[in-house]
């Protein structure tokens, strides 16, 4: 869905676009989500929470910039989106990660930057958020040394008719085609 | 110092073992070229010597003709030391390719006669990487952990006394809400990017994840991996000087009086009532900072999400296992930037009242945070 509204723009750059930049902004975004959903009197964030979800079905949210490509930004949302909603997939999302991935070899940056090997040196809210996501401090820190052999099965890499997608998805106006789709 | 039980290839690991790798080949492409340079002295002077004897134009073409032989030999002992290396670093990256999205990589070319390092490589993703990480091998540092360890921590005085300083450099009106502001307990500005701050404490941050202030837990350990409980992304450093960091700030302020009456009313206007954080950038123009004003330290090859990601796996892994660190890159972001500016971070602590946490140089605007310009 192009373009993006207001609500999710603010909510969105509300810390979940500042993982790189100042980790503790965006760390304090996905920990606050549950407290954000609850007290959500006038629905706004409810309507963040289901534009994230039509972004990463549509390819609409634009890379930042031409070294990232669109499936690679998706991706990046999808675990965002992890980060901040746990295991509920997004709905309608095309190519769900499988729910058994996370946190094993798959790993975000909520899990690189506040959890780590032992709960002192993590987020304190790093407990509650592998709780309500079924992980452990243990299971992180085994994810973080998953094995890329050739018997894994490996991160993904963008599947069979990905740029056909794009292009539907782009001739029917819900994304803008991005540099390098032809 | 010794490494822990071999970890399995990892992302972090084929990431470092890239690097590694390149290094070592530039490295010997440059004693090569070195050697084969001082034997190309040594023929000269023997030319040189020859033409004395006897001026001829046949001396001429055979000085060209050794030339030409010496240019072949450096070509032929570039691709044979080039062969393995080109090799291995082929195939790591093309264990590297799933992470950045992308299928089987394309087979090596056949190795072209003389031309770059880079240019052995398939055009695309194998090809750009080598690039990002060869474009910055000659001006790349890294920093043992051991030395990390010895990097002292800056103290709250020398901290206390860097915002005094920049105190001085706002203009007179602004000043004491601009103190106020750096000394509140929320905010780490100062501690993180001040002036004071000693170049090797930056680079120990990027690295090591050592925080300056020392205020947080970091602890090197006998396996030489380190634990530590301070964030930081791929990217650290600061203000050159008290003047520089002054500058932002000031024309935030300034800008936030005179159209909106107070720092509170200006981001109230712009947020919604349950946002907690907002993030505004300020212009290098509009700032009035200038080359030389920023110095920091980026991770090498970090000019993408997956790059970046990469290289942030690579420096976990050291952390983790105390692998070889990685590499960060000396980085004036105004300098080199492409929108550089200011990112002033701001937090929510009371329904229509914001702190200041932190500001730093970005090398460009992060497209969520609002431009200055654009608050009204």
């Amino acid at each position: 869905m192009i373009p993006a509204t207001e609500n999710f723009k603010a909510y969105f750059g509300n810390g979940f676009h500042l993982a790189d930049e100042l980790p503790e902004f965006y760390v304090e975004a996905c920990e606050e989500v549950p407290e954000m959903l609850a007290g959500d009197d006038d629905g706004s964030y409810r309507s963040f929470h289901d534009e994230f979800a039509v972004h990463i079905r549509d390819s609409s949210y634009a890379p930042w910039s031409e070294g990232d490509s669109q499936w690679i930004i998706d991706e990046w949302l999808r675990n965002v989106w992890y980060d901040a909603f746990g295991p509920e997939q997004p709905p309608g999302d095309p190519y769900p990660v499988p729910a058994e991935d996370w946190g094993t070899r798959r790993l975000t940056q909520y899990m690189l930057h506040a959890v780590n090997r032992r709960p002192e040196l993590s987020s304190p809210g790093a407990p509650a958020w592998l709780e309500a996501r079924g992980l452990t401090f243990a299971d992180v820190a085994a994810g973080v040394e998953w094995s890329a052999a050739a018997e894994s099965v490996s991160f993904r890499p963008a599947p069979e008719g990905w740029l056909e997608r794009l292009h539907d998805l782009t001739a029917r106006g819900l994304r803008a085609e991005q540099p390098g789709e032809r | 110092m010794t490494q822990s039980e071999a970890p399995p290839p990892t992302r972090g690991a084929v990431r470092s073992a890239v690097e590694a790798l390149l290094r070592t080949c530039a490295d010997l492409e440059r004693r090569a070229a070195e050697d084969v340079a001082e034997q190309s002295q040594a023929r000269a002077a023997q030319v040189t010597v020859e033409v004395g004897r006897a001026r001829s134009a046949a001396l001429t073409t055979q000085i060209e003709a050794l030339t030409h032989q010496l240019d072949a030999d450096l070509s032929d002992r570039l691709a044979d030391l080039r062969h393995p290396y080109v090799t291995e670093i082929h195939a790591l990256l093309a264990l590297l390719a799933p992470w950045h999205g992308l299928a089987p990589l394309p087979a090596l070319p056949p190795s072209p006669a003389g031309g770059a390092l880079t240019d052995h490589f398939p055009n695309g993703f194998a090809r750009d990487y080598v690039h990002d990480l060869l474009a910055t091998v000659d001006r790349s540092v890294t920093l043992a952990g051991d030395v990390s360890a010895e990097v002292a921590a800056e103290t709250e005085d020398s901290a206390d006394e860097a915002k005094d300083l920049i105190g001085e450099h706002l203009p007179a009106d602004l000043r004491e809400e601009g103190l106020r502001m750096l000394r509140d307990h929320t905010c780490h500005a100062v501690e993180r990017h001040g002036p004071h701050i000693a170049t090797t404490a930056q680079l120990a941050r990027l690295i090591w994840l050592k925080d300056p202030s020392g205020q947080e837990i970091w602890q090197l350990l006998p396996n030489g991996a380190a634990e530590s409980s301070h964030w930081c992304g791929p990217v650290s450093g600061g203000f050159t000087s008290q003047a520089a960091m002054a500058k932002a700030l000031a024309v935030f302020l300034r800008w936030a009086h005179d159209h909106a009456g107070s720092v509170n009313e200006l981001i109230t206007k712009y947020t919604k009532t349950k946002t907690k954080r907002f993030g505004i950038h300020v212009s290098a123009q509009l700032a009035g900072l200038v080359a030389g004003d920023t110095a920091g330290y980026r991770g090498t090859a970090t000019t993408s999400k997956a790059r970046t990601a990469d290289w942030l796996a690579a420096r976990e892994r050291t952390m983790t296992y105390g692998a070889p660190p990685v590499y960060g890159v000396p980085y004036d972001t105004i300098a080199e930037g492409i929108d550089p500016g200011v990112t002033l971070a701001f937090k929510r602590i009371g329904k229509e009242s914001w702190r200041l946490v932190t500001c730093y140089p970005v090398d460009r605007q992060n497209p969520e945070n609002k431009r200055l310009e654009d608050l009204t």
